[in-house]
């Protein structure tokens, strides 16, 4: 489905099938055929029971409108984009609904006609759609077409034209859903404990080690979690009920023990767990919250005390106070259940059922109140407090957003700019939502998962990709930080973090701590030292800083090997005493670094810039043994250049042959045949550039040949097209010339815009949201490419604020 | 919603072809057919033992000569050669004895565990986390081609490789039932009978009482999630139609279960204190008893038997001073050499399997035997060592796997890595689902140093498959 363009014209001196927006301008010949008006006229009523539209439907002004518009480029011979409505006629109903849903496709997301042709007016719009509609209806093919549409790999096949290229004329919403809760909103809630004691450094409490993730996502690139795409289904229901019972239990153990003890006497011997020395252990339970207690204890519960342990159980995992038909409801649970078990056993069930219900689940966006002009609610103060905290946090809302919601202090625009700018500008308020964006977005946190065949690095490669990811979340939260021209410093900064925390004040401390430590011990016999380290040096070097509370004898032997080796050769040391050997990733070694304590620095422009030549995203985008210049072509096709690459068609096999003489370019030529060609010039000439590194993301002169020993110069051009700019479309030399091109380029900027958009929403962006996400895009302009005014303005568009029911 | 949603999925999916929708009607196909009865359904228990097992504890005496002059694949009729003496449980198993060597792993982690990838065939997790799951193990892989009500049992003595924890449900990090889900096991024999048999069976007193209240929150939850549903918009109540869906198939499930309740009745070990007992052989004879009973009845095709971890101390054998982890790191224990110590272990373990086995051929089924219908995989999940370097994965089959295998009564070695005919796990569990009815092309990942060696990896072991 590719004649999607601006223009819809190939641009043959690539030799190939790229399109361009901007196309030098070919008029239209409107010439009227009468013949094309009749052959679609033709096919629109011709499959009988399928086409309930009777042809008076298909009146004059219509058809007139479909011969203006399409034939002039799609008929008598004329077939843009490998498309033609004569070559309609005469095929099988099944082929023809095919096709006829292909016109749908680029009407409905407005690709077609395209922009240096008159648009069609609403109405025509409407119209024409509605037929196809009621063509198409019961093929199954629109209902298809919408379910594709929905998933993240579809998202720019709403035509970035128009949704930045024209004035916005409608007003924007989003529809009225449920959205399953992330992965990551359970991990949150398990590390805040739900009532039990937090782990100390905010992991899960070990109370909590029996409860497992429901709400998996698949492990794929890119920004993913819809709303309308994930679902609960048994997978999530089967550990939603072990976790709650595992909770429940761990919530009663004290009370059911003690309830036990009461009325069987002491618990016999044999059934005690058992030490190493088959001696019994007494366990001990943590205690029971008090309104569950008080049942258990008492085997009786009066309605206050069923309602206090009700809104006990919300508080602990839907976070907030159940309304008066939930109390009424999960009274009557347990008050069923009673009449079958002691009140114990009862109470149990009913804190379980709370746990697996919906709302447990699902974020409830429903929209409340009455309905503006446009059919849409906003949503309620108190779904759009969780809305804003999900949106930026893992948490529930805090205090001031609660109090906002519950005081209408949550129901206009500036209500919501104010807690949203509130809560992004708060430092101690931890907003991890932030940097997933990047991640989801950039994808070089996946560098981990690439298995590599470690022996090619040279070096120990256990915790490279790791080291390498933490230095790229440096560099992308310090360019987060200072909020000027975010895009375009990400992709075109030359300066870098290196094993540096972000904060320079710390790694002057430590930096300092370290000299300290060295100076102490450089005349003091520390080769020699057994495992356990002299009292009084312990004692000393643990003033000088806790890094070095448990500095043992290999410890320090290792920390002042390194430390000696740097002041030998007059270098400053990095705050690394083991693995530092992942800097070979960025051609540097440990014997030669000297570490700059202040950083970001300028790491060497002539070899890399910005995030895309991070080796965290080369490493993250390449193969087990080889770089992958098709995925990086792919990605900046789909992410940078808001464009689509159509799917592997299934009789392709994609493999790239072995040829131990040639290097990876010339292995990939087999795509350039024809048939190949179409899809791949989309990416290869955006990806052969990167070619400039080795899969570990090193820089490279040579790339070393199969054949053992052998190599060859590498070869590192590329050619830039469909930027929507014809002065920075072209060949480029190199990927820094390309991404300071792309850095340049308003689609690019733009395309970033639709990213963030669908990560903050859930969703893919329709027409609809053109209001919202040009906003958003002129806030950035405006603010000198401030990310935090850009997400503010999303977070406070109509998409965000407005649900609309969708029956 | 309406109690006739079955038919409106099928009717959905027809028109509409509800994408989402595919997977969940695949399941509820199976659920409405039933386990198809008139083909025997295979069983499968895999049993996954901590801390390796040595290739060399495997070799029948008989065969030493040719397994140190290896040239080429040995295949080999166990009939004409004794058991090593530590394998004498199975001595009268023989004929439906396979003992299989050679195989590498080394696209899994070493150490300690290579976690899911013992039976999963990647490299993931650490000395202490289980890592991330790719996909579907290969035990999970083959529960899905004999649906059963409990479709895949796990049953576990301990949880993670190191782990302490010995209750309730546990997750051990060496089975996932697709991209990241695990399979939960069960630790508790009390529990797991509860779980299993309660539908049929009263067990503990507590446990019986929470089976019958559970009925009232799966009733309570299909109502209120059907009231819900009528405020929701169209396109939503789809959605929550899922969730309801799930816990529509509990009680379909019990509803199922209540269908084959004589035949649970029939085949349950009667409830005693033995359930009961923290003792850790108490409780794998337990979890053997409830695999057999579970096997035996029909509630399950698939169980996979956590049997023991590092942190295990086997003192009813006699090796109190030490546990697993120790007795692995070569520390002598109570007087006998870890060696011996192994060898107390692995004779223990082979009266398990020799006793589970024994449990399935007292049964008819056709002409045969339910062993007959049965593999009986022990494996480990460090292969080879206590610190597997995974250069070979040694496994025992004990069963007739319903004769679509031809390795019953053999000794199967296959060339060492590095020489010419060497294969993999891959190909391993590659030519178990071929063999099963998933024909699958390769399952697993490759090892990437045979791969840039040119070593062909892809595919079954075509030689084992009838």
């Amino acid at each position: 489905m590719e004649f999607r363009s601006g223009s819809g014209r190939r641009v043959e001196e690539l030799g190939t099938v790229e399109y361009l927006n901007q196309s030098p301008s070919k008029q239209p010949t409107m010439i009227v055929s009468a013949m094309k008006l009749k052959s679609l006229f033709v096919l629109l009523i011709l499959s009988g029971r399928c086409f309930a539209i009777e042809p008076a439907t298909l009146d004059r002004p219509l058809l007139k409108v479909l011969q203006d518009k399409c034939s002039a480029c799609h008929a008598d011979g004329e077939s843009e984009g490998d498309f033609s409505l004569d070559s309609i006629q005469g095929q099988d109903p099944a082929k023809r609904n095919e096709q006829l849903a292909r016109v749908f496709h680029v009407l409905v997301t407005a690709q077609m006609p395209p922009l240096d042709e008159p648009p069609l007016t609403d109405v025509q719009s409407s119209q024409l759609l509605g037929v196809l509609q009621g063509q198409l209806a019961e093929s199954g093919l629109i209902q298809q077409w919408q379910r594709k549409q929905l998933f993240p790999e579809h998202g720019n096949s709403v035509d970035h034209q128009a949704l930045f290229g024209r004035q916005a004329t409608q007003v924007a919403w989003s529809p009225s859903r449920l959205w399953k809760k992330s992965p990551h909103l359970f991990d949150s809630l398990a590390n805040r404990g739900m009532g039990f004691r937090p782990g100390r450094y905010g992991e899960r409490s070990s109370q909590l080690s029996k409860l497992k993730q429901p709400f998996t996502m698949e492990e794929k690139a890119g920004i993913r979690d819809f709303a309308a795409i994930a679902l609960a289904d048994s997978a999530t229901l089967e550990t939603m009920l072990r976790n709650a019972e595992a909770l429940v239990d761990k919530h009663l153990a004290d009370a059911m023990h003690q309830r036990r003890v009461k009325l069987e006497g002491p618990i016999p011997e044999d059934q005690l767990p058992k030490d190493k020395n088959g001696k019994p252990i007494q366990t001990r339970f943590n205690q029971t919250p008090e309104a569950f207690a008080a049942i258990v204890l008492a085997d009786a519960a009066t309605t206050d005390q069923v309602n206090e342990a009700i809104a006990t159980m919300f508080r602990l995992v839907i976070e907030r106070e159940p309304d008066a038909q939930e109390l009424e409801k999960y009274r009557q649970l347990m008050g069923r259940c009673a009449k079958q078990a002691n009140h114990a056993e009862a109470l149990r069930m009913m804190l379980v059922a709370i746990a697996v219900s919906p709302p447990a689940v699902y974020r409830m966006e429903l929209g409340q109140g009455p309905l503006d002009e446009h059919g849409r609610q906003m949503m309620s103060p108190a779904d759009l407090a969780f809305a804003i905290a999900y949106a930026l946090t893992d948490q529930k809302p805090d205090e001031q957003l609660l109090h906002a919601a519950a005081s209408g202090q949550l129901t206009t625009r500036e209500d919501v700019i104010a807690q949203v700018t509130r809560i992004w500008d708060d430092v101690d308020i931890e907003k991890p939502r932030i940097l997933r964006f990047f991640h989801e977005f950039f994808g070089y946190n996946a560098a981990p998962g690439v298995f590599k065949d470690a022996s090619r690095f040279g070096k120990d490669y256990r915790k490279v990709p790791e080291s390498l990811v933490q230095d790229a979340d440096t560099l992308v939260l310090h360019i987060v930080r200072e909020d000027k021209d975010v895009l375009a410093q990400l992709l075109t900064t030359e300066k870098y973090f290196v094993a540096h925390s972000g904060d320079n004040a710390e790694e002057r401390h430590r930096h300092d701590a370290l000299q300290k430590f060295y100076d102490y011990y450089k005349d003091k016999p520390w080769r020699d030292f057994p495992y356990q380290v002299p009292k009084e040096h312990m004692t000393y070097v643990r003033s000088i800083d806790r890094m070095f509370t448990h500095a043992n004898g290999n410890v320090t032997k290792r920390w002042m090997n390194y430390l000696e080796q740097c002041d030998q050769a007059g270098l400053s040391h990095m705050p690394m005493q083991n693995g530092r050997d992942y800097i070979t990733a960025y051609n540097l070694s440990d014997q030669s670094f000297s570490f700059p304590v202040e950083q970001p620095f300028v790491l060497n422009p002539e070899q890399r810039v910005g995030i895309l030549m991070h080796p965290a995203w080369l490493i993250a985008h390449s193969l087990n043994l080889d770089n992958d210049p098709i995925r990086r072509g792919k990605w900046i096709r789909e992410r940078l250049l808001a464009g689509t690459v159509p799917e592997l068609p299934i009789t392709v096999d994609a493999s790239i042959p072995e040829d131990h003489e040639k290097t990876l370019r010339e292995r990939l030529t087999v795509t350039q045949t024809q048939e190949c060609w179409r899809c791949h010039v989309k990416m290869n000439p955006l990806g052969m550039p990167f070619e400039l590194y080795d899969d570990f993301g090193r820089h490279r002169k040579l790339e070393n040949l199969m054949a053992k020993g052998k190599s060859k110069p590498v070869d590192s051009s590329g050619r830039l097209a469909g930027s929507g700019e014809v002065t920075l479309d072209g060949p480029v030399q190199d990927p820094i010339q390309l991404v300071k091109l792309l850095a340049q380029s308003t689609r690019v900027r733009q395309s970033f815009v639709r990213h963030a958009f669908r990560y903050w929403m859930g969703r893919n962006e329709m027409l609809s949201d053109a209001a919202t996400l040009q906003a958003a895009d002129r806030a950035y302009v405006e603010s000198e490419g401030s990310f935090r005014a850009m997400v503010i303005t999303l977070l406070s568009s109509d998409s965000f604020l407005y649900r609309k029911r969708m029956d | 919603m309406n109690p006739t949603r079955r038919q409106l999925f099928k009717s959905a999916a027809l028109g509409s072809g509800s994408l989402l929708l595919q997977p969940m009607l695949g399941r509820l196909q199976a659920d409405a057919n039933g386990v198809d009865r008139t083909q025997t359904p295979q069983r499968f228990v895999f049993v996954v033992k901590s801390s390796g097992i040595i290739p060399q504890s495997l070799v029948p005496s008989g065969l030493q000569g040719k397994v140190d002059a290896q040239d080429g694949l040995i295949n080999e009729s166990l009939a004409g050669h004794a058991l090593p003496a530590t394998l004498k449980p199975l001595e009268s198993l023989k004929d439906q004895l396979a003992i299989v060597q050679g195989l590498s792993g080394k696209m899994c982690r070493p150490g300690h565990s290579s976690w899911f990838g013992a039976l999963g065939v990647y490299k993931t997790g650490g000395e202490h986390h289980s890592g991330s799951i790719l996909r579907a193990t290969a035990d999970a892989e083959l529960a899905k081609l004999f649906p059963s009500p409990f479709n895949h049992v796990g049953l576990a003595l301990r949880g993670k490789v190191m782990g302490k924890e010995t209750e309730g449900t546990l997750y051990p990090g060496i089975t996932a039932l697709g991209a990241g889900r695990e399979l939960p096991f069960q630790a508790s024999p009390e529990i797991a009978y509860q779980q299993l048999f309660g539908s049929a069976v009263a067990g503990d007193q507590v446990a019986q009482s929470r089976y019958q209240l559970k009925s009232n929150l799966l009733d309570f939850m299909v109502d209120d999630i059907r009231q819900l549903n009528r405020a929701l918009p169209s396109t939503e109540r789809e959605k929550m139609g899922h969730y309801l869906n799930a816990f529509e198939e509990l009680q379909v499930r019990r509803q199922r279960l209540a269908s084959i309740e004589a035949k649970i009745r029939q085949s349950v070990p009667e409830f005693s204190d033995r359930f009961l007992s923290k003792q850790p052989i108490i409780r794998q004879q337990s979890h053997v008893d409830l695999t057999a009973a579970a096997l035996i009845s029909g509630i399950t095709n698939v169980v996979t038997l956590r049997l023991d971890n590092i942190s295990t101390t086997y003192g009813d054998l006699g090796l109190s001073e030490r546990t697993v982890h120790g007795i692995g790191h070569r520390e002598s224990c109570n007087g006998k050499t870890p060696e011996q110590a192994r060898d107390i272990i692995r004779l223990h373990h082979m009266k398990l399997l020799a006793d589970l086995a024994l449990q399935l051929k007292a049964v008819p089924e056709g002409d045969g035997t339910l062993l007959d219908n049965t593999s009986i995989i022990y494996l480990s999940d460090s292969g080879n060592e206590h610190h597997g370097n995974l250069s070979q994965w040694p496994y025992l089959v004990l069963g007739g796997n319903g004769g679509r295998l031809n390795i019953a009564g053999r000794y199967i070695h296959y060339p060492e890595y590095g020489q010419a005919g060497h294969r993999t796990i891959g190909n391993w569990w590659t030519t178990w689902l071929n063999a099963f009815g998933h024909p699958i092309k390769h399952y697993g990942n490759m090892d990437l140093d045979l791969q840039k060696n040119g070593v062909p990896q892809e595919g079954p072991l075509a030689e084992l498959i009838v």
